[in-house]
């Protein structure tokens, strides 16, 4: 499903950078059919089927961890170690413990 | 583990520190069969034993394992930073092995840290709505640095000062109330090495809302949209030639325990990370 997103997914910009990368925009597209006539449906057709998103929320609700990116957090990490191994040591629990450099709670 | 391998990794052990199991790998399969033979072993050999009750406790003076990340600085705002690559071409899309696919396909997660001398600095500069203001050059500096990076596979490699080839900054205040004051900004940027094999071109749009008089923030979203290329050296598998990458950061919700707790990746690096330099001058 993620994969499918990441390569059909709706477009979360405006084109490329370089002078492209501010979009375009449904109302520019509209006009220009208008003055051009009806050949360009075919590019109308086509813009809406990867509408840009309208706004900034909009547009960085797309970039957002979804639910299931965040189950993870459904688990009660510990972040101190050594008060880890003590609770650990009062329940007779084993730890499981996540170590990464960097910091995997913010970073993947 | 072999010797000169990685620690990192998932490990199952006891609070006394012997290891029961031990596997870094990212097949959930692989990681869920560990974890239950590793909890085997642990009933077989450690549940009952008497060393368990004894956990060894820290080294003398050193009260917590805390100190090991960076603290928040006092009073600085937190804010998520999440990234993502696509939609990618067919031909783009079809040219990576599956593993990549599903790496790509990964949100990357970081925290930027805005300091609280960096908002008071924009509120003074606030004069009257539809003025032009300066972003603190620190702020637009560890946005630009440090948090528009590919970080969706992993760790990447951060912006040196000299990799900040163009940076075109406007700011405005929008909006203002007897209780805050809201500012847009935009970016227009280009990061790229020195050999040109990894970059990252594009524009940054966002509002930052500040307390007034206190200049607390009250809420921050930035979208950065763009075309990177490359991989950093433990990022490797990005699609290939240049690919749409999009950045959002949305300011933490108060009281959130990993923001408070976690810092930005790249603070390893505190003095920089809090003064960051540019080679250019951003062109307001």
């Amino acid at each position: 499903m993620r994969e499918r997103r990441m390569r059909q997914g709706m477009r979360p910009g405006g084109g490329a950078p370089g002078g492209a990368a501010g979009g375009f925009h449904f109302l520019r597209a509209l006009v220009t059919m208008r003055v051009m006539g009806n050949c360009l449906w075919p590019l109308l057709v086509a813009l809406l089927a990867t509408p840009e998103p309208p706004t900034l929320d909009a547009r960085i609700a797309l970039v957002l961890p979804r639910p299931g990116e965040l189950r993870w957090l459904e688990i009660p990490w510990r972040t101190d170690l050594l008060a880890a191994r003590a609770e650990a040591a009062f329940a007779r629990k084993p730890l499981f413990l996540w170590v990464m450099n960097g910091h995997p709670l913010g970073c993947t | 583990m072999r010797p000169g391998g990685t620690t990192q990794g998932l490990y199952i052990a006891a609070a006394d520190g012997r290891n029961f199991g031990y596997v870094n790998h990212r097949s959930p399969e692989r990681v869920l069969a560990e974890m239950e033979d590793g909890l085997a072993r642990f009933r077989e050999k450690a549940a009952a034993h008497a060393t368990f009750q004894t956990a060894r406790g820290a080294p003398r003076g050193v009260e917590s394992a805390g100190p090991t990340l960076r603290r928040t600085p006092t009073a600085a705002a937190v804010v998520r930073v999440h990234a993502r690559i696509g939609p990618l071409s067919d031909e783009s899309y079809s040219s990576l092995r599956k593993e990549q696919r599903v790496l790509n396909a990964a949100v990357g997660r970081d925290h930027l840290w805005i300091l609280e001398k960096e908002r008071r600095a924009l509120l003074e500069s606030a004069g009257v709505v539809a003025n032009a203001v300066q972003l603190p050059p620190t702020l637009s500096a560890r946005i630009l640095r440090f948090h528009l990076v590919d970080n969706v596979r992993g760790e990447p490699e951060m912006w040196r000062s000299s990799e900040v080839r163009r940076a075109d900054c406007e700011a405005t205040l929008i909006r203002a109330s007897r209780d805050s004051r809201t500012f847009a900004f935009r970016i227009e940027f280009l990061l790229a090495t020195s050999s040109g094999e990894r970059g990252y071109e594009g524009r940054l749009e966002g509002e930052i809302e500040l307390a007034a008089p206190t200049a607390a923030l009250v809420r921050f979203r930035a979208y950065s949209f763009g075309e990177a290329w490359g991989s950093s050296i433990y990022t490797p598998g990005a699609p290939p030639g240049r690919f749409p990458l999009t950045i959002a950061m949305v300011n933490a919700p108060e009281g959130d325990g990993n923001e408070a707790i976690v810092p930005p990746q790249a603070s390893s690096h505190f003095g920089e990370y809090l003064r960051p330099a540019l080679s250019i001058t951003p062109k307001p």
